[in-house]
Parts: C-alpha cells; sequence; structure tokens
C-alpha cells in the first residue's frame, strides 16, 4: 500500500504531463470564436436571401461581431497579462509592440477585432449617406472584411505559434486545432467567391481560377505547417462541415421575405449551396506533399530571404505539381458533380438543389442549367492560363507555409 | 372633416390617358432597377452588414421630386368608412426607411397595415405587409416603418381591417436621394485617429513577423533578422499605403456616383417667352439628354393638365398665375403668357409621369412689356371692363380667359382654366378677432382662413378656408380643375414651394397611376385566396362635383419661416385668389 507521500509525486507528475500536453484555453476560445465569423456571415447571406430586411442587431451580425470580440478581448487579455504578470517564459514566447508584450498572432487578432470595430460607426455613417447597402462591396465593408481577415489569420498564427513550439500530445491537439482554424479560413475565402461558385457555373474557367486562387495557397500552406498527418484533407473537410451544418440546420427555422420584389414564396431559411468538394483535391495536395521525393524538397530550415539559393527551383517544382494535381481533381470531380447537383436527385434537403435560391431570384430553369451568358468555356489554352494562377497560387502558399513553420512566438 | 375631404377628392381624365407600348419603354430609373432585380445578381448574396440609420443633424434637403423642399407625403383619404389621414416621411437617401403615420377615424378597427409597392414590381411582387402599431398613448393614431430599396415611383397601400369591411387607401410617395451628408467632425477625427493606430500597428506588426515572430523564445534574433523586419515594414508600410489610396479614390467614386447619378436633382429647364401669332408664349424645354434621362419619362395629365405651372414675380411675390401648358412634344411644353406685370419670374411646374413618379421643374424667365392682345380682350373682372393697364396695376384682380376664340388667329389659345392674381393684398390676411385671418377678393367676396392649430414646422396641420359673400353669408365654392380648391406654399426663399389640394400633398395623377397598374395586375394575375383585391381599394374619385362652404389643405410645413400662401376657390363662376403670410416657428 503506498502511502500517500508516494502518492502525491506520482499525481503532481500526472498533472504536470497533462498540463504539458493541455492545449491552452486561450487557443480554444480564439479558434470557437473566430468560427462565428464564417458562420455568421453564412448566416447573415440567409437572411438577406429569406428576410431581406434587417437591423445591426439580428442574430447573425451579433455573431459575426461576437467573432471580432470574443478573439479580440481574449487576446488583449493575453497581452495585457503577459506585459505586466507575464512569467519570463512568457515574454520571451511574445513579440514586443510599443512596450507591450504578447504573441504575434494575439497582436494580428487585437488588429483585426479594432478593424472591425471601427468600422462599425464607418458604416453607420455610410448607410447614411449613400443608403442601406447601396453597395455590398464598400469601403466599410472592406475594412470590416479586412478586419475578419486578421482576426482569423491571428487566431491561426497564435496557435501555430503553440504548435511550433510544443512538442508531443500537446502538439498534436495544437496541430488539430490549427487545421481546423485553417478550415474555418477556407469558409472564409468560400463566401468571398459565392458569386462565381454556383454549380451552374462549373463549367466555366472562372469558377476553376478563383476556386484555385482562394483555397489552394491555403490548402498548400497548412499542408505544409500543420504536424497532422492528412492537414489539407482534414482543413477541408471542416469547411465542407460547416457549409453543409449550414445547409442541414438553417432550412429548420420559418421565415418569410420583408422586402421587394418576392419572385418566390419563400418560407424558411435558405441555405447556401451546396459546397465543392474540397476534400478530394486536398487529399490529392496532401499526398502530393507527402510523397514528394526527398531530393526535391527545399530544406524548410532555411531562410525566407534567400533569393540566389541554388535550390530555389525546387519550391517551382513542387508548386508546378501542386497546381496541376489540384487543378486537375478539382476539374474531373466538380465537373461531373455541378451536373449531380442541378439534377433532379439533388432535390432535397441534403443538397438544396433549389431551396438555396433566395426570394429575390426569378423562377426559371435556367437555375438548373450550366450559364452560358457571361462564362468564359473552358478550353485547353484557356485551361494553360488556369494552370499559370494555380503554380503561383501554390507557391505562394508553399511560401506562406515556409514561413509559419518557423514562427515561434 | 375628413369626410368632408374625402369628398371632394377628383381623379382627371389622365385615368383613362392612353398608354403606349413605346412609351412603356422609355427609360426611366424604374426600369432600370426592375431590371437589376428580374435579373438574378448574386452581388446581392454576398455579407452586408447593415446598421440602421440613425439620422443625426437635420439636413436640409437640396430638392424634393414633387414640391420644392417640402418631402413629406400627406393624404386625407378613406379606407372604406373610414376616413383616415397618412403622413409620410421618406428617407433622405434610397434606400432607406420612410416613416409613416395613420389617422383612423371611426370605430372597430382591427389593424392597420401598410405596404410599399414599387412601380416595377406591382403587388405581386411585394412582400407581407407591415402592420402599424398603435402610438403609445393615442386611440387612432397608428406608425410604422417602410423600406424603400429602390430610387422610383412607389404606391403604399394603407390596409385598414375593420369590423364593418374596411379597406385600402393608395398613397403615391417618390423615393429619391435628396441630401448629400458630410461626416460630422468629431467623428472624422476619431476613424482618423483609429486609422492611423491600423496603420502604423500593421506595418509594425509586419516588421515583427519577419524577425521577432522567428526568433526561439529566449533566443537572439537570427542573423539579417532586422533587415527583413525593415523590408517586411517597408513593404508593409507601401501596400497598406497604397490600398488606403485606393480605398480614398473608391470613396471619391462613389460620392461622386451619389452626387452625379443617385441624389435627384431637379432636371434643368430653360424657359423663354416669344411674340408668335399675337400671343405671348412661355416656352419650357426640359433638358432630359444624358443622365437626365434617368428623371423623365412619358408625362401624363393631372386633373386633365399635362402641367400645372406657377409664375410668381420675384422678389416681391406680388404676382401669382396658374396656367396649364400643354405638351408640344416630350419634353417642351408651352403656354400663353396671361396679362402679368413685367419683371422677373420663377417659373415652378408640377408634372406626373406615367410611372406615378411625380416632379417639380424650376426655371426663371424674364417678362416683358406683354405684347398678347389676350391682355386686351378678356375680361379681368366680373365688374365691368378691364380696370387697369397690364404692367402698370396695383389693384388685385383676378381673370380668366373666357374670349370667343374662335376667329383669332392666334398660335395658340389660353387654357380655360388658367388664372392669375396681381398685387399684394392689403394686409395679406393678417389675423382678425377671434384668430380668423381675412383677406378681400375680387367682386366683394372674402376669403378666410380659419383658425387652426398651432402653426409649427414637420407638424402636420388642416388650412381651413371659407368664402364669405358680399353680404356677410357663406359662399358656395365649385369645383376648380377638379378640386374644391388648390394652394400654393412658398417660403419668402424661395427654397419651400409645395402645390396643395384638398386631398393633400399627392398627386392624383400618380395615385390613379398607381390604380391602373394593380387593375392590370390584378387582371393578368388574379389573386388567389387573398383577402385584398383591386375590388376593395379605395377609388379616387371623380371630379369634385357639387358645392361646399369650407376647404381644407392638410399639410406639414417642413421648415421654418416665413411662409405665403395662396389659396385658389372658385366662387360664382370664376376662380378667386387669396393670399395670406404665416410665420412658422
Amino acid at each position: 500500500m503506498q502511502t500517500p507521500s508516494a502518492i502525491l509525486p506520482a499525481e503532481a507528475a500526472a498533472q504536470r504531463r497533462a498540463a504539458a500536453s493541455a492545449v491552452p484555453w486561450h487557443c480554444v476560445i480564439v479558434v470557437l470564436g473566430a468560427a462565428c465569423i464564417p458562420i455568421g456571415v453564412l448566416w447573415d447571406i440567409s437572411w438577406h436571401s429569406t428576410v431581406g430586411r434587417d437591423t445591426f442587431w439580428t442574430a447573425a451580425h451579433i455573431m459575426i461581431q461576437l467573432g471580432g470580440i470574443v478573439p479580440g478581448l481574449a487576446c488583449g487579455w493575453l497581452a495585457f497579462k503577459t506585459t505586466f504578470f507575464g512569467t519570463a517564459e512568457e515574454r520571451a514566447s511574445s513579440v514586443r509592440i510599443f512596450g507591450a508584450h504578447a504573441p504575434l498572432g494575439a497582436w494580428a487578432t487585437i488588429w483585426g477585432a479594432l478593424a472591425m470595430v471601427t468600422s462599425a460607426p464607418f458604416d453607420d455613417w455610410w448607410h447614411n449617406a449613400y443608403g442601406l447597402d447601396v453597395q455590398i462591396i464598400s469601403p466599410p465593408h472592406s475594412l470590416l472584411a479586412v478586419g475578419m481577415f486578421g482576426v482569423a489569420l491571428g487566431c491561426l498564427l497564435l496557435v501555430l505559434a503553440w504548435q511550433n513550439r510544443s512538442e508531443g500530445a500537446q502538439r498534436a491537439r495544437l496541430a488539430l486545432l490549427f487545421t481546423l482554424m485553417t478550415g474555418v479560413m477556407i469558409s472564409m475565402n468560400a463566401v468571398f467567391i459565392t458569386e462565381e461558385s454556383f454549380p451552374n457555373q462549373h463549367r466555366g474557367l472562372v469558377f476553376y481560377i478563383a476556386a484555385t486562387l482562394q483555397f489552394l495557397p491555403l490548402v498548400v500552406l497548412v499542408s505544409r505547417a500543420s504536424s497532422l498527418r492528412w492537414p489539407a484533407t482534414v482543413a477541408a473537410l471542416t469547411y465542407m462541415g460547416i457549409l453543409c451544418g449550414m445547409i442541414w440546420v438553417l432550412p429548420l427555422f420559418a421565415a418569410t421575405p420583408k422586402l421587394a420584389p418576392v419572385y418566390r414564396q419563400v418560407t424558411h431559411m435558405v441555405p447556401p449551396a451546396f459546397p465543392i468538394l474540397l476534400v478530394i483535391p486536398a487529399l490529392a495536395i496532401d499526398l502530393v506533399m507527402r510523397f514528394w521525393p526527398a531530393s526535391l524538397r527545399r530544406d524548410l530550415g532555411s531562410s525566407l530571404l534567400r533569393p540566389f539559393a541554388t535550390d530555389w527551383w525546387k519550391e517551382w517544382v513542387l508548386a508546378a505539381a501542386l497546381g496541376a494535381v489540384f487543378l486537375g481533381v478539382l476539374l474531373a470531380v466538380q465537373w461531373p458533380f455541378a451536373a449531380f447537383l442541378m439534377s433532379d436527385a439533388a432535390d432535397n434537403w441534403f443538397f438544396a438543389r433549389d431551396g438555396k435560391w433566395p426570394y429575390f431570384v426569378p423562377q426559371g430553369s435556367w437555375t438548373n442549367e450550366f450559364w452560358k451568358r457571361g462564362t468564359v468555356p473552358v478550353t485547353p489554352a484557356r485551361l494553360l492560363l488556369a494552370f499559370g494562377v494555380a503554380v503561383l497560387a501554390a507557391r505562394w502558399g508553399l511560401w506562406l507555409g515556409h514561413w509559419m513553420v518557423r514562427v515561434r512566438r | 372633416m375628413m369626410a368632408d375631404e374625402e369628398a371632394q377628392s377628383s381623379q382627371g381624365p389622365g385615368r383613362n390617358a392612353p398608354r403606349s407600348e413605346a412609351s412603356r419603354g422609355a427609360t426611366r430609373p424604374e426600369q432600370s432597377c426592375r431590371r437589376a432585380a428580374g435579373s438574378f445578381s448574386v452581388t446581392r448574396l454576398l455579407l452586408r452588414f447593415r446598421v440602421l440609420c440613425s439620422v443625426g443633424a437635420f439636413l436640409f434637403p437640396l430638392g424634393a421630386a414633387a414640391h420644392i423642399g417640402s418631402p413629406n407625403v400627406i393624404l386625407d383619404g378613406r379606407c372604406g368608412a373610414h376616413p383616415v389621414r397618412v403622413v409620410i416621411r421618406p428617407p433622405p437617401v434610397i434606400p432607406g426607411i420612410a416613416e409613416i403615420n395613420i389617422k383612423v377615424e371611426g370605430a372597430g378597427v382591427r389593424r392597420v397595415t401598410a405596404l410599399p409597392v414599387f412601380w416595377a414590381a406591382g403587388k405581386k411582387g411585394a412582400p407581407p405587409p407591415d402592420v402599424a402599431q398603435l402610438v403609445p398613448g393615442e386611440t387612432n393614431r397608428y406608425s410604422a416603418e417602410l423600406w424603400l430599396m429602390a430610387p422610383g415611383a412607389y404606391s403604399v397601400l394603407v390596409n385598414v381591417e375593420a369590423d364593418d369591411g374596411g379597406g385600402e387607401l393608395i398613397v403615391p410617395v417618390n423615393a429619391v436621394a435628396t441630401v448629400r451628408r458630410d461626416m460630422p467632425p468629431v467623428m472624422g477625427v476619431v476613424l482618423s485617429a483609429m486609422a492611423t493606430l491600423l496603420f502604423v500597428l500593421a506595418v509594425r506588426l509586419t516588421g515583427a513577423a519577419f524577425s521577432d515572430a522567428l526568433t526561439e523564445p529566449g533566443g537572439a534574433p537570427a542573423q539579417g533578422a532586422r533587415l527583413a523586419a525593415w523590408m517586411g515594414s517597408g513593404i508593409a508600410f507601401v501596400v497598406i499605403a497604397g490600398g488606403v489610396t485606393g480605398g480614398k479614390l473608391w470613396w471619391d467614386r462613389v460620392d461622386r456616383d451619389y452626387r452625379n447619378n443617385r441624389l435627384y436633382q431637379p432636371l434643368p429647364v430653360t424657359a423663354d417667352i416669344r411674340n408668335e401669332r399675337e400671343v405671348d408664349v412661355l416656352r419650357l424645354r426640359v433638358d432630359n439628354t444624358g443622365r437626365n434621362a434617368r428623371f423623365w419619362s412619358p408625362v401624363i395629365p393631372d386633373h386633365g393638365k399635362m402641367m400645372h405651372l406657377f409664375l410668381l414675380r420675384e422678389p416681391e411675390q406680388d404676382v401669382f398665375a396658374h396656367l396649364h401648358p400643354v405638351q408640344r412634344n416630350g419634353t417642351t411644353f408651352e403656354c400663353v403668357v396671361p396679362p402679368v406685370p413685367p419683371g422677373r419670374y420663377a417659373v415652378i411646374a408640377d408634372v406626373t409621369h406615367e410611372s406615378g413618379f411625380a416632379q417639380t421643374l424650376t426655371a426663371n424667365v424674364e417678362v416683358k412689356q406683354t405684347g398678347s392682345r389676350i391682355a386686351y380682350s378678356l375680361p379681368r373682372t366680373n365688374t365691368g371692363a378691364a380696370t387697369t393697364a397690364p404692367g402698370t396695376a396695383s389693384d388685385p384682380f383676378c381673370s380668366t380667359p373666357v374670349a370667343n376664340v374662335a376667329n383669332v388667329n392666334w398660335y395658340q389659345t389660353p387654357d380655360p382654366d388658367d388664372s392669375w392674381h396681381v398685387g399684394n393684398r392689403a394686409g395679406l390676411g393678417q389675423p382678425a378677432a377671434g384668430g380668423e385671418r381675412r383677406c378681400p377678393l375680387d367682386g366683394g367676396f372674402t376669403l378666410v382662413w380659419e383658425d387652426s392649430a398651432p402653426l409649427v414646422a414637420t407638424r402636420e396641420v388642416s388650412l381651413r378656408f371659407r368664402v364669405l359673400a358680399p353680404d356677410g353669408s357663406p359662399a358656395k365654392l365649385e369645383p376648380y380643375i377638379g378640386m374644391f380648391g388648390h394652394a400654393a406654399v412658398r417660403r419668402a426663399d424661395g427654397k419651400v414651394f409645395a402645390h396643395l389640394h384638398p386631398v393633400g400633398t399627392v398627386s392624383m395623377a400618380a395615385q390613379q397611376a398607381f390604380e391602373r397598374r394593380d387593375q392590370r395586375d390584378a387582371l393578368a394575375r388574379p389573386p388567389a385566396g387573398s383577402s385584398t383585391n383591386s375590388a376593395t381599394l379605395s377609388m379616387a374619385k371623380p371630379h369634385a362635383q357639387g358645392s361646399v362652404e369650407s376647404v381644407t389643405f392638410p399639410y406639414e410645413f417642413p421648415q421654418p419661416g416665413r411662409y405665403r400662401i395662396w389659396v385658389q376657390v372658385k366662387v360664382s363662376g370664376r376662380p378667386l385668389t387669396g393670399l395670406f403670410e404665416a410665420e412658422i416657428p
């Protein structure tokens, strides 16, 4: 029988191990807070597609603001604590800005939250001056979007720095959190290409270029910077999970339009369009990254600023491979899948073929046809152009991933 | 009272005015909006973060489409058996939120709703109506908010559900942006400070991202970290400065677009007078070229006239003429100049477009010594022959051209409903005992402005008038241009002008245009299971008939100031004009 004095050191050791493998609470908080942004934005889009009329205090708007306020406050507290009450270790893991200490990610999150807060009175004045949402893409809305991006990037960097400094179980958990956060960012980016992402446009070049520009850099950087085995796949699944969750949950709530003109008698909240099957090209990216020949890998410990390094070309070769694989798989998957999404088989709650159209969209067969007007057809020559874009996007993702691997604070 | 006024509502011949397909195809703002709505604009799906307007400092409208500087709409009408007064205060920018107040007379009212219907979309494209809420402390006043999302003509359908069935009333409203706001200085300072902070912080953070952030905790910065930090900061500085500059240019472009294309400005109008075939002809030409084309579409008659034009001599405001030009072509209108004294005149003309959009055109014209022979051929009073020569008249008179013009070679004959008035009435209707104000009229009649509620800016009021015969007995008021009275209100500085009718400030032609639109829609698409349709609409009454002893004009003075009010009534077969002045606090 063990004596109490023998048990205590063992428990203390276990507690130390648990603490060492635990994910810092503020990392969890900021990721959950940041996840409110794309969910709130999708909710808000649904609100405008269903009801039309809103105020500052709709639940969707509150959720978006929480997406900035919660991470912002958490990081503000972190900066305050590190600056005034932080241990030497905590200060050593921080970046000093104007005399205050906080991790780089915390600073970026605070910056984003400040930008979001600043956009609110600016937007208020804008509406008074030029009308309610006359322009969706307006200077105050852009400031808000930049703020949201800052918050998301900050959260990503905050978790990333912890991941890069940690080991063992803690590193694995933080890697998962980092990857999930990348999925949140992919969801945010997906919102910005809503205009080009309807299945009706999946036979046009613009969709493939837009998707490549928005998704490929994130998919590549997470594949390089995350410690998970299949990071791009998990991030893509996160994005698809968020979108599918909104598709399946939103229509459960009744709502009717309150603005004219009403071309569809909408009775429930309108869901977003079914997400693209990003998980498949993301899996391909993971496979390329895992099985890329060692002889063609660049030393990730090397400096970011080595334009005359002898192995500079290796990254470009990898980028070309990643670009070709991503574009090819995306094309192979979405080309037929778009036809399915517009077929009768997809006219259900799961795929929301007809349910996704807002009240102000006129009815007609055109909603289930590939749009020709304004669409640039895909041709071999144009695919070359898309491939060039994909290479650049992949190279940008690799560079970001290279930088992220080195972030320590 | 409102029941009496409803009985005075009229509907001019414009009700049956032909409406060609070609005219429907004319360019106008409503159509562009319809096209935008009809085609799927996915940009509307993008994120919107809307903050409700909280109007700060009151800004004087640059101009309002119908009337000048007097954008609020007041209509006295009837929903079934219930007299109602509707007051709508349109937002200064579009899209925006209008305020509607509805006063309903009579018992048994169960529910009051309001529904703004955009001209191009019609009722079939309208959402469910908003239920107006009873104003706290009131028993028959209801209020609601109206979302006006596109520039152009709206009809607001006010529906009263009551034990006796209730009814519906159409209220025409123009939705146009009328103000351009500058940012309050305090807000400018705060936003500038925040922008500076964000700018500096972003530059510093980018530098740190390439130096401190890459350093192991507790370790020394890597070689070249300082250079990397400077390079990062430099790149960030250039990129963000470029972004800020681009944002400013973007903002300027939006503002320029707002001022040039979205902000309503009265259409440029030129006015001139020429003598042609024995008469002086006033010609108005509307410039509908370029961006102005968006605010011009075919005109429909209002009370049987394509245009109601007022001539006011400036700065004295002692000459007033109510004329009715004919339309020579799409944008040119002409009328015979009455025998008014020479001087500089303000020309104010009301027109209603087939879309229900009503607007007021303004110009100036110099009237020289009149050469119109009509000045000498027509009786100017009912008391005898012409009493004074034109241009020298100090004795006020009213006249209408009633001469037999069958055998003359005039370029154009005057409109039989034209009327004019010269001179300042003695006392300008100063208050008499009991608070009444009196203004002597031609022929020994007296116009009495009965005591009303205190006149205060932005508060609705009923301006009630009656006429006394020379013997002091009440005189019967006869219909004049379809109504029992017309009034024109103008602030001394000319920045406010409104043409009032007993039913309110709305254009009756616009009301009828909306009514016809709803009837067409109802025929094209019978409302299935709908409790309301065009058959239950409160139809505008035909021309006023019979006679009454008083006339009331509902109005809301938009701004403090000194106003002059011309009131036109018809007594014993001839129109008479009285004028009053009022100081509005």
